[in-house]
């Protein structure tokens, strides 16, 4: 015995605790090595399973024995990766699915727009016409929705991708250049009802647009000082007065159309009509003078085609 | 097969503990169950020939390793058929694993009992903890009489009853350092231990044994 363990057998009598050190005749120690040395396996089993055991090893030795594959348990590392992919399929498929039906100011409009490039870089050369199509159909609905909206301030920025839209479905498909010199791509009646009720910070944008995507004829105006791209007469736009009126009471735009009328005051132009002016403010019709002086038009230059088709009124939007 | 008295069985176990250990522990090392399977180094040289394809060393491996593991499951399961089911297992994949065997100064029965006590874990994940435990169904069958049967069965029975109350860790000290008859040195290898940890674990599993069936008649008073 050690120097400590005198004191410790001494405390261990003492306190009553068991001994540190099993005796050869511990009972409890008799009964395990007698209990368990018992088990025994029955021989029956014992003799088949050394057949099992050799044929086995032969078998593994000769190459015939295809062990089963290990099942491949994913670990943890593999279950955050998966969980992850996952979550990100769906955060990204649901914010594009929410994303479908925004608007300009919108949070997820720009994943919207980078979604529409992303479908236009990977779709097909045949597909694309297409997709500009449906594209340019987008930011019409998108700029009705704002002037329903009321939310002029992104007009601007909402007309000048609706003619980038326009300029690149043109570029795409040329068979659709005749319907662009007709006006009838474009969104010339969203325009002009915007017109009706956009205050004078929006109306510029408003017009620029339209000229861009109208023919270059009915921009001619009244000389007389009629602004030619008159809002349309509902009760209530015949009601309300023009918003933003200059101090020289005329009416708005009055001027933007002067101006345009002086540039190009060197060019025969017919004179609006009355039912021309109706049919501006029914959003429908053009003449094929103003066909032909859009034709003139060096700012127009989209508006080349001097074929008879030009002279069909456009349908109306639905 | 007439059993041999109590006293020569300790005195052998005793001889051969002291051969083999140049000093005792201070729990229960000098008691040492004789094994019926050969040295350890015999053990390893087999395991090599079997490696190499040699069917006759795979067969006396078998046979010197079959009583201590099936010992070695059967005290950690419930019933007798998982045992040999268990058994079976240890040896399918001890067989498979057997090419990948080098004798790196590791030995083969650790390296054995280190297979069987995955099974044994991987089973004891699953297995139904309420079902009883059986005790004469794991005895053998040449065993004496119905009776001796019988009654070593229902003490056989008690003592597994008594085990399953101890910490998994004590459990499978026991388990291999008393129905395997592994060293304490083998065991820690077999466990990833330390040596001094499996001594401690045998001899808290031995007192907490001792409690647990204390006052129960054994030994001499016991019938036979």
């Amino acid at each position: 015995m050690s120097v400590l363990e005198i004191p410790m057998g001494l405390l261990d009598r003492i306190l009553g605790s068991p001994p540190r050190q099993l005796g050869v005749d511990d009972t409890m120690l008799l009964r395990l090595e007698r209990g368990l040395r018992r088990v025994q396996p029955d021989p029956l089993f014992q003799r088949r399973l050394r057949g099992h055991v050799v044929n086995r090893y032969v078998a593994a030795r000769e190459g015939l024995l295809r062990e089963p594959r290990p099942k491949r348990q994913m670990g943890k590392l593999g279950r955050a990766v998966l969980c992850a992919t996952l979550a990100l399929t769906l955060g990204v498929s649901a914010a594009g699915a929410a994303a479908q039906d925004s608007i300009p100011g919108d949070l997820l409009y720009a994943v919207k727009l980078q979604l529409e490039e992303v479908r236009m870089r990977i779709a097909p050369a045949a597909a694309r016409g297409e997709l500009a199509e449906i594209a340019l159909a987008e930011r019409v609905d998108e700029l009705q929705r704002l002037a329903a909206a009321g939310a002029w301030h992104l007009v601007p920025a909402a007309t000048t991708r609706l003619t980038a839209a326009r300029q690149e479905l043109i570029g795409l498909k040329p068979s659709v250049r005749a319907r662009a010199a007709s006006g009838q791509l474009g969104p010339a009646e969203v325009l002009e009802s915007g017109l009706a009720e956009a205050p004078p910070a929006a109306r510029d944008g408003l017009e620029r647009a339209l000229q861009t995507v109208q023919p270059r004829g009915s921009s001619g105006g009244d000389p007389a000082g009629k602004p030619a791209h008159s809002p349309p007469r509902t009760d209530s736009a015949a009601q309300r007065p023009a918003r933003g009126s200059s101090a020289s009471g005329e009416p708005p735009g009055a001027a933007h159309d002067d101006n345009t009328r002086a540039a190009h005051a060197d060019k025969p132009s017919s004179p609006p009509t009355e039912g021309q002016g109706n049919a501006h403010a029914q959003g429908r019709g053009r003449s094929q003078g103003n066909a032909q002086a859009q034709d003139e038009d060096p700012g127009n230059a989209r508006a080349q085609d001097k074929a008879g088709g030009r002279a069909e009124a456009r349908s109306p939007r639905t | 097969m007439r059993e041999r008295p109590v006293s020569a069985y300790l005195a052998q176990a005793l001889r051969e503990a002291q051969v083999r250990r140049p000093a005792p522990g201070p729990v229960g090392d000098t008691l040492l169950a004789p094994r019926e399977a050969l040295q350890t180094d015999d053990l390893d040289s087999l395991a090599v020939a079997a490696a190499r394809g040699d069917v006759e060393a795979l067969g006396r491996l078998y046979d010197a390793l079959v009583v201590p593991i099936y010992r070695y499951v059967a005290v950690r399961v419930r019933k007798r058929e998982d045992a040999e089911d268990l058994t079976q297992v240890v040896f399918e994949r001890i067989v498979a694993s057997l090419p990948r065997y080098r004798d790196r100064g590791r030995p083969f029965e650790a390296w054995a009992f280190r297979i069987a006590r995955n099974a044994v874990i991987d089973h004891v994940r699953r297995e139904r903890r309420h079902e009883p435990l059986e005790g004469d169904h794991l005895l053998s069958h040449g065993d004496g009489g119905p009776e001796a049967l019988s009654l070593r069965g229902e003490q056989l029975r008690e003592l597994r009853e008594a085990l399953a109350e101890l910490t998994p860790d004590q459990q499978e000290a026991i388990a291999l350092r008393f129905a395997a008859g592994l060293s304490a040195e083998e065991a820690a290898r077999v466990m990833g231990r330390q040596a001094g940890t499996i001594r401690g674990l045998t001899f808290r599993a031995i007192a907490s044994l001792r409690r647990r069936l204390a006052g129960e008649p054994y030994g001499k008073d016991a019938k036979r």
